[in-house]
């Protein structure tokens, strides 16, 4: 708490109280957290990079020139006799790739699948792992042992091969899909997840403003939606946030490793796997979805740590 | 005061069944605590936070539960409200079995039984307004919509001496005095017939508390609610209440009316908490004789045998050690649990 001192609570002024003046203006959670975030720079430097990988996913045309007409429909102005071209300033900024398409376009249009599965995957980590943190948290005893141990028995599992595990199940005979990596790393990461909202719901359950709205006769639901989620959500959002960076490199992993996204679908992961025999002659095949993948991933882990400093009062 | 008697124990002393007249009945509380760790097979002890009490709450009056931290008031009204689950005894609330209730009648008592807490800064959730707070037992409940909830919410607020511009404030940005109007507010908000109040005043400022315990007396004048007033400080007590019960280590010591205990003590115990109380007139301050108890106060995982007043009593004798004394009128007007009263 970082209560001005209010005057009100001087003993000769008491009566006066009462007054609406002196109350001040309206003052939240989330404007503290954004009084904290406004000074600090490196919050300024992640937000303009989240805001243009965002962008770049949703409005790739604004990023590539000329947009995709119908006689070149990828816009990436493929010409097999240009493939492996270096990058230049004239033509193809980032060269171009084995089949002699642009890469600064690929690149481009790989953010869109690399953060579309990152935010997938994360919302249903953080989803999975708020429910069944919150239910193991709140009601404890029995269903907290369960949910607890299979999270437990879920950290015990390497990622990889776990990833490895869900996407064979998931494939089926057409094929691996966007969404079965989207499911794969979504349903590995919620353990995490729940060790921290329970841990926080525990905390949170004890308040005695938890204990009054029981004592009203609130539900359950009532209580850990209105009353817990909304003050324990902070770390879990902090989490998320840093989670959404290190979703984004897991998914190059598991393409890089043939593992990941289909193999026609423009991905940075995708991209670094196919470069990754020709690194010697073509080197700028590696260094440019390497380089993307970084900053996106960084931004995002950066957003994070900005997030917490803003959220936790030790910082404060 | 001849309907405040009725509601004491009667002076046999014997278990008596809860009286039906009184607002709140509470019969043989015993709440205890299990302790984790221990040897296997040599488990620990349980925590006997409340062991064994009988009180009743007169409709329209006040009774003050006084003791020192730690010893168990708090669980009384947690267990009576039933945030916590009573290891034995009875509450009859209305002639109603308190502990007995499902879901749903539990659910409908709570209209009636509300709470104010004592740390007005924990118990006000951060991310609502106040107008949000104000309105949640009605929302809860069921109770009036959209429109007219806000002309009662505003009402409330006039009611505890705030302005309905407050409403759209957040609990943060009010002093500590102010929130804990808020929280009377709360627990206005349904009507109640009874509020537990545990230790409302205690967090607050000299200044704030008298404010507030006059709030809390205008209210009962209006409005005829009946209070479980709990607290340590005892000239708050004087003040509010109608009966007064000390407690020590999970026992009631000694019960009676506020004169009774103020004015004819007869505990060891209470004879010693009333001597550290200042007096106001210098005069009579000067001549105090002040009681000063040795050591702590024992573990409730482990309480003394007999009477658990007894290692710090001036008084112990060897009977003390192995009889537990019985709360019963033994010449002083009024129950007392002690062998050797004053």
């Amino acid at each position: 708490m970082t209560d001005a001192f209010d005057p009100s609570s001087r003993p000769g002024i008491a009566l006066a109280a009462s007054s609406a003046e002196d109350v001040g203006d309206p003052r939240t959670f989330w404007g503290d957290a954004w009084r904290i975030l406004r000074r600090k720079w490196l919050f300024w430097v992640s937000l303009t990079l989240i805001v243009i990988f965002v962008t770049m996913a949703v409005f790739p045309q604004l990023y590539v020139w000329p947009s995709p007409s119908p006689d070149d429909p990828s816009g990436l102005h493929c010409k097999l006799t240009d493939t492996r071209l270096g990058p230049s300033f004239s033509e193809h900024w980032y060269g171009t790739d084995v089949q002699g398409c642009d890469y600064y376009a690929q690149v481009t249009y790989g953010a869109r699948v690399s953060l579309t599965v990152a935010l997938f995957a994360t919302l249903i980590t953080v989803g999975l792992g708020i429910l069944l943190g919150g239910l193991a948290g709140y009601y404890g005893g029995f269903l907290d042992s369960i949910i607890s141990r299979t999270a437990d028995g879920f950290f015990a599992l390497p990622y990889l091969v776990g990833a490895i595990i869900v996407l064979s199940a998931l494939t089926t005979s057409d094929g691996r899909q966007t969404w079965h990596v989207t499911v794969a790393i979504g349903s590995l990461g919620w353990p995490a997840v729940v060790r921290l909202y329970r841990s926080t719901v525990l905390q949170v359950k004890q308040l005695e403003y938890v204990q009054a709205a029981r004592a009203l006769g609130a539900s359950d639901f009532r209580i850990l939606t209105r009353h817990i989620l909304p003050n324990a959500v902070a770390p879990t959002l902090v989490y998320a946030t840093i989670s959404m960076g290190a979703v984004i490199s897991v998914e190059a992993t598991l393409s890089y490793l043939g593992i990941g996204l289909p193999i026609d679908s423009i991905s940075w992961g995708i991209m670094l796997q196919e470069a990754s025999n020709k690194i010697e002659r073509s080197g700028h095949l590696l260094w440019f979805p390497t380089g993307y993948l970084i900053a996106a991933s960084l931004a995002f882990v950066l957003m994070g740590e900005q997030l917490r400093e803003a959220f936790d009062p030790r910082f404060r | 005061m001849t309907s405040t008697e009725s509601a004491l124990p009667p002076p046999s002393g014997a278990p008596y069944a809860p009286s039906s007249d009184a607002l709140l009945s509470v019969r043989g509380l015993v709440k205890e605590f299990p302790q984790r760790g221990g040897l296997p097979g040599r488990p620990l002890p349980p925590v006997q936070a409340v062991s064994g009490i009988d009180f009743d709450v007169p409709a329209g009056k006040t009774h003050g539960l006084v003791g020192e931290s730690g010893c168990g008031k708090s669980t009384v009204a947690r267990t009576v409200l039933r945030l916590e689950k009573p290891t034995a005894g009875a509450a009859m609330f209305e002639g109603a079995d308190l502990f007995g209730m499902d879901r749903t009648a539990l659910r409908d008592a709570r209209r009636n039984i509300q709470i104010v807490f004592q740390d007005p800064f924990a118990s006000l959730n951060p991310r609502m307004t106040v107008q949000t707070i104000i309105e949640e037992p009605l929302v809860i409940h069921g109770v009036s919509s959209g429109d007219e909830r806000e002309a009662r919410v505003a009402d409330l607020l006039r009611r505890v001496g705030l302005s309905p511009e407050h409403a759209n404030r957040y609990p943060h940005q009010f002093s500590g005095g102010q929130r804990q109007r808020v929280g009377i507010a709360r627990a206005l908000a349904l009507e109640p017939r009874l509020i537990i109040a545990d230790e409302p005043v205690s967090a607050l400022d000299v200044s704030i508390q008298a404010q507030v315990v006059n709030l809390l007396r205008d209210i009962q004048d209006e409005s005829g609610v009946g209070y479980l007033f709990i607290a340590h400080d005892l000239a708050i007590v004087r003040n509010i209440s109608d009966l007064v019960s000390v407690m020590y280590l999970g026992k009631i010591v000694e019960t009676g009316t506020r004169d009774e205990i103020f004015d004819h003590a007869s505990h060891p115990y209470t004879k010693a908490l009333l001597s550290a109380v200042p007096e106001p007139n210098p005069v009579t301050e000067r001549v105090r004789q002040r009681i000063v108890l040795e050591g702590d106060v024992p573990s409730p995982a482990d309480p003394p045998s007999g009477c658990r007043f007894r290692t710090r009593c001036w008084k112990a004798q060897e009977q003390c050690i192995h009889e537990v004394p019985a709360l019963i009128d033994r010449g002083a007007g009024h129950p007392v649990a002690c062998h050797f009263p004053e």
